[in-house]
């Protein structure tokens, strides 16, 4: 104990009082040399500029913060002294008064220092103090007025700051210590120590970016207060109480002041506890979060630590150089010139460098701005903080939490329901949240890094390797001479002479490869949709052909038939929209309930509903201002399901136009065919449907858990023990099965075997679980799409299309009896004795279980099954008629205009149909 | 009772500072009331549902539009952005809903609807703050 008092008295080698003092003394020297520099008219700035470009200016201002936090600290402990020591006792009733009142002018001359730095922080502190005075009954409004005055300037703020508080407190030092200069010894000792710390430990200033705010550290355990305070006005009370509480404690006895100082000493720790509490524990928006927490960029502003170290090249910067962006001085631009490659509405001369990757910006010192920066900004972890800041894109990056493509809902759930961890496959998920079980293991596997929040690690073109990374999964291009650049960058020393000039551009030119990477796996509509087709080849199998292409990650496609859209020159854009892409705000349960484009918005035979470029609102008007679109004039085609405009397809002089996003490349939209929006009997049926060319189709697929296996955990980005493994069946392109859709309205749309496998999943948990089999149907948007249609035969002669599996299906007359027979291709699978392509039993009233339980689920869906009996039954008997009568002979294309029953009352008596139907 | 001058100043020497305190207060209010007045103008459409502008939240849903004071009522931090389709206050975290009801505290009073006025010659929303 001795031992320590020692030390205590030789850091303390003077009086609290003293250094207090002192402290006092330098605060107020740093303050008079600071008001050169400062300008009360443009506070941030002027701050801003003395930190970019006044080495100087920069430790005066640390001495200035340095010496007012010890002045603060040492009038405390003085003060706690004096409560121990009973000074008040022999301190005249007035004079003690004043010391008391002196707290608060202290304080208040505190956070003035605070306010004038005028960065967000201040502003807020501000606002709060204004508020708390204006609440005070009769006087409040007209102190806040005096105290603070006009909102919009800081000048009466100054004057008190330097004037008004500092005479009071000058006034009550002198007429307490009659005194108005510290030991010579004192002062250079603090002036020493102040010094070294304004060297090295730097006065914050917030780059208005960060989303935590907070007070000045001694207001901090206040501000934690106030968040539990319904009426804060009631804090005046007890401040008021405590000033008094001081204030009788000179006329209190021995034992009770021994009492009261403890009691001061608890309420010490208590605030002390609400500081760490409120410095460490709290983040954005007041809410809790962990001091160790995963997101650097979101803590408090703190203290720069370290020498500034800034070339020489910078001597000789006026203000003109550095540029002010959104308010804010960007010394990022003084080094970082000569950059190209840039939008016009991301270029740091109209958003700065910090608005996306963070930093410091009010240093030139290059260890110092790079500090906390963000390289890649567009993650959706730190799209809050880059693209989603409150000036740019803040709805968007909200938002964009609920698209299909963030949350993965529907794989989630059905792949839980498949491995039997949900009842349902319809449960609202989120990839974010999977667990560890079986089922979320098997993702972690082999699903989860197609996601937007998967995170872009790594600079460089989006490309068919590229997976997630947020804003830059879409909006990241750069140009050929950009990616040269970045390649000899990365793969060279990375030395600064290397350091690309062009910059990649963040815009709206998404192009069909933007989304190759993750859509040409699962459905792989992007492969479908330029014609290629996944094979189980090796690249050394097909060298030479011409008719495979070798993706980057060495898979094997071969070209079965583009769709039509994309041999005219449609891109992925050209049809979906920004809010079916970036979500619309609603959760969605699968991906078909999040597109809001149907064929019919665009092929149409009636007058369409329409909208002008006035009408627009304003995300869609600034696309397509964006875009450069010429059309401002014509009526742009209103979606009808959804009642979005098609911002690219207008209406005139009776006919309809779309122009293609990218290419502006203008196409004439044509009407349905006859046989589409004539027919009655097909009504029901979806363009899809019928327009679909082929599909990819994955046949006997099985699941196995390899406990040895080194498994890549696609979520987290981890190398982890054991994984999924999945034995591919067989890979097929043919015209997709058929089923129907069961929502609000009753649809016939293609199918293909999304399931049709086992799970060991035994092998999993080590148990003695059996194998689960699962035999489910998924619907299907194939994007291979033909001008024509498919023929009827190949829906109702086709046991493919109705959901038996490939075989032979024939209709047999012996003597005048017509019977259906159907002779499977595959054989039988040993779990459910179907043949391993099928859907449902060959005209089974099996399949009317449908829905009666998750046992017999036939589909990822709860609103798609397969045809029921009573429907195959209506098919085959079109298809009996289809054995004798050709397609266009006029007794089935009258069939078209007629009820299927009244029309079969007119048959011939030669006619044979299916018995029992 | 006599009571001498010297005395009458020790005593009364606030009520000659009255007058000035008085004046004071005038002089406050008058500047309050010279000042008070600002107008903001907004462009009438906008992106989404939320728009920060200036010391306002333009919040339009259903295609009705309400302007609120972006002032937090709990301490009067302004509020600047949404979090899971709710306001809410960076400072002591108070959140409210898009139709400015308070959702979570510490404030306990809803967010101030502002009177505003469709400029359709500039199509501008003019507040009056």
């Amino acid at each position: 104990m001795k031992r320590i008092k020692k030390i205590w008295a030789f850091i303390l080698f003077d009086t609290y009082g003293n250094i207090a003092l002192a402290s006092f003394i330098i605060c107020i020297v740093s303050g008079f040399i600071l008001a050169v520099p400062y300008n009360v008219q443009a506070a941030y700035d002027s701050i801003a500029l003395m930190l970019i470009t006044n080495l100087p200016g920069i430790i005066f201002r640390n001495m200035h913060y340095w010496s007012a936090q010890i002045f603060l600290i040492f009038t405390l402990l003085h003060t706690w002294e004096h409560l121990k020591l009973r000074s008040a006792v022999d301190t005249g009733s007035g004079v003690w008064l004043r010391l008391v009142v002196s707290l608060m002018v202290l304080f208040f001359v505190m956070i003035y220092g605070f306010i004038l730095k005028a960065d967000v922080d201040s502003l807020q502190a501000r606002r709060i103090l204004e508020t708390l005075l204006s609440d005070i009954p009769f006087t409040g409004k007209l102190m806040s007025g005096i105290l603070f005055g006009n909102k919009d300037s800081f000048q009466l703020i100054y004057v008190h700051h330097i004037a008004t508080a500092t005479i009071i407190l000058v006034f009550i030092i002198f007429e307490h210590a009659k005194v108005l200069w510290s030991k010579r010894s004192t002062f250079l000792i603090t002036l020493a120590v102040i010094t070294l710390l304004s060297f090295f430990i730097h006065a914050p200033l917030h780059n208005n970016i960060n989303p935590v705010l907070k007070g000045p550290w001694y207001f901090v355990g206040f501000q934690e207060v106030l968040h539990w305070m319904e009426k804060p006005a009631w804090i005046w009370m007890f401040l008021i109480l405590f000033l008094f509480f001081l204030f009788a404690l000179k006329y209190v006895n021995e034992n009770k002041n021994h009492l009261a100082v403890w009691f001061i000493l608890f309420l010490s720790a208590v605030y002390l506890v609400l500081t760490i509490i409120g410095f460490y524990f709290r983040g954005e928006n007041w809410e809790w979060q962990s001091p160790c927490g995963k997101n650097k960029y979101v803590k408090s502003v703190s203290l720069e630590i370290g020498f500034q170290k800034v070339s020489s090249r910078f001597a000789h910067l006026t203000a003109y150089d550095i540029p002010v962006v959104q308010g804010r001085r960007e010394a990022c631009m003084n080094c970082h010139t000569g950059l190209t490659g840039f939008s016009p509405s991301h270029d740091p001369k109209a958003i700065g460098c910090t608005s996306c990757h963070l930093g410091n910006p009010f240093t030139l010192d290059p260890g110092k701005a790079h500090k906390n920066m963000v390289l890649i900004p567009g993650n959706l972890a730190n799209a809050n903080i880059s693209c989603g800041t409150t000036s740019c894109h803040p709805e968007i990056s909200e938002r964009i939490n609920t698209s299909m493509m963030t949350t993965n809902s529907g794989i989630v759930s059905v792949d839980r329901f498949v491995f039997g961890e949900n009842h349902s496959p319809d449960i609202l998920s989120h990839i974010k949240d999977i667990g560890h079980s079986a089922a979320d293991k098997h993702l972690r596997d082999l699903c989860a890094k197609c996601h937007l929040g998967n995170e872009k690690l790594e600079t460089g073109s989006v490309d068919q390797m590229t997976r997630g990374g947020g804003c830059t999964a879409c909006h990241l291009n750069y140009t050929r001479s950009g990616v040269d650049q970045h390649f000899a960058y990365i793969s060279g020393q990375k030395i600064e002479e290397l350091l690309p000039s062009i910059h990649p551009s963040l815009d709206i030119n998404i192009s069909n490869d933007h989304c190759f990477g993750c859509h040409s796996r699962s459905g792989r509509i992007s492969t479908n949709y330029e014609g290629w087709h996944e094979t189980l080849f090796d690249e050394a199998d097909v060298i030479g052909q011409t008719n495979y292409r070798i993706l980057q990650d060495k898979r094997v496609f071969e070209f079965i038939s583009a769709d039509v859209h994309h041999e005219l020159g449609l891109e992925c854009i050209d049809c979906h929209n920004s809010y079916e892409v970036m979500g619309d705000g609603k959760n969605y349960f699968h991906e078909e309930q999040a597109v809001k484009i149907n064929c019919e918005d665009c092929h149409f035979s009636e007058i369409p509903e329409t909208i002008s470029y006035k009408e627009l609102e304003t995300e869609q008007k600034k696309i397509f201002d964006l875009r450069k679109f010429g059309h401002t004039d014509k009526k742009m085609i209103v979606g009808k399901n959804f009642g979005l405009p098609l911002i690219n397809a207008f209406y005139e002089n009776e006919e309809s136009y779309m122009i293609t996003k990218n290419a502006q490349e203008l196409h004439l939209l044509s009407p349905p065919a006859n046989v589409c929006t004539k027919s009655r009997v097909h009504s029901k049926v979806s363009c899809s449907a019928c327009h679909t060319t082929w599909a990819p189709q994955c046949i006997g697929c099985h699941n196995e858990f390899d406990k040895e296996a080194q498994g890549f955990d696609l979520l987290e980005n981890k190398f982890v023990k054991g994984e999924w493994v999945e034995y591919v069946g067989t890979f097929l392109a043919e015209p997709p099965t058929l089923g129907v859709r069961e929502d609000d309205k009753t649809q016939i749309e293609p199918a293909i075997p999304g399931m049709i496998m086992t799970i060991d999943k035994g092998s999993f948990y080590s148990s003695d679980e059996s194998i689960i089999f699962h035999r489910l149907f998924a619907p299907a948007a194939p994007h291979t799409t033909s001008v024509n249609g498919r023929s009827c035969k190949s829906c109702h002669n086709n046991p493919l299309a109705i959901g038996y599996g490939r075989g032979m299906l024939i209709f047999e007359i012996n003597n005048g009896v017509g019977k259906w027979k159907f002779t499977p291709e595959f054989a039988e699978n040993k779990y459910d004795g179907l043949p391993e392509d099928a859907w449902i039993e060959f005209l089974s009233n099996s399949s009317d279980d449908f829905k009666s339980s998750d046992e017999y689920s036939r589909s990822t869906r709860t609103d798609f099954r397969p045809f029921n009996i009573e429907e195959q039954r209506r098919i085959l008997r079109v298809g009996a008629c289809l054995s004798c009568h050709a397609e266009n002979s006029e007794i089935i294309l009258k069939s078209l205009d007629e009820d299927l029953e009244s029309y079969l009352l007119k048959i011939s008596g030669d006619c044979v149909l299916p018995v029992g139907f | 009772m006599k009571i001498s001058r010297k005395d009458f100043i020790k005593h009364f020497w606030g009520i000659i500072l009255l007058p000035y305190v008085l004046l004071l207060i005038l002089m406050e209010r008058k500047h309050n009331q010279v000042l008070k007045q600002k107008v903001i103008r907004i462009p009438a459409e906008f992106s989404g549902t939320v728009n920060f502008v200036d010391e306002v939240i333009c919040i339009r849903s259903n295609k009705e539009l309400k302007i609120y004071s972006s002032k937090c009522t709990h301490l009067g931090c302004r509020i600047n952005k949404t979090h899971q389709g709710v306001l809410v206050c960076p400072c002591h975290g108070s959140s409210f809903n898009l139709d400015g009801k308070v959702l979570t505290g510490p404030a306990s009073k809803n967010l101030t609807e502002l009177n505003f006025v469709h400029d359709k010659e500039t199509n501008e929303i003019v507040i009056s703050i």
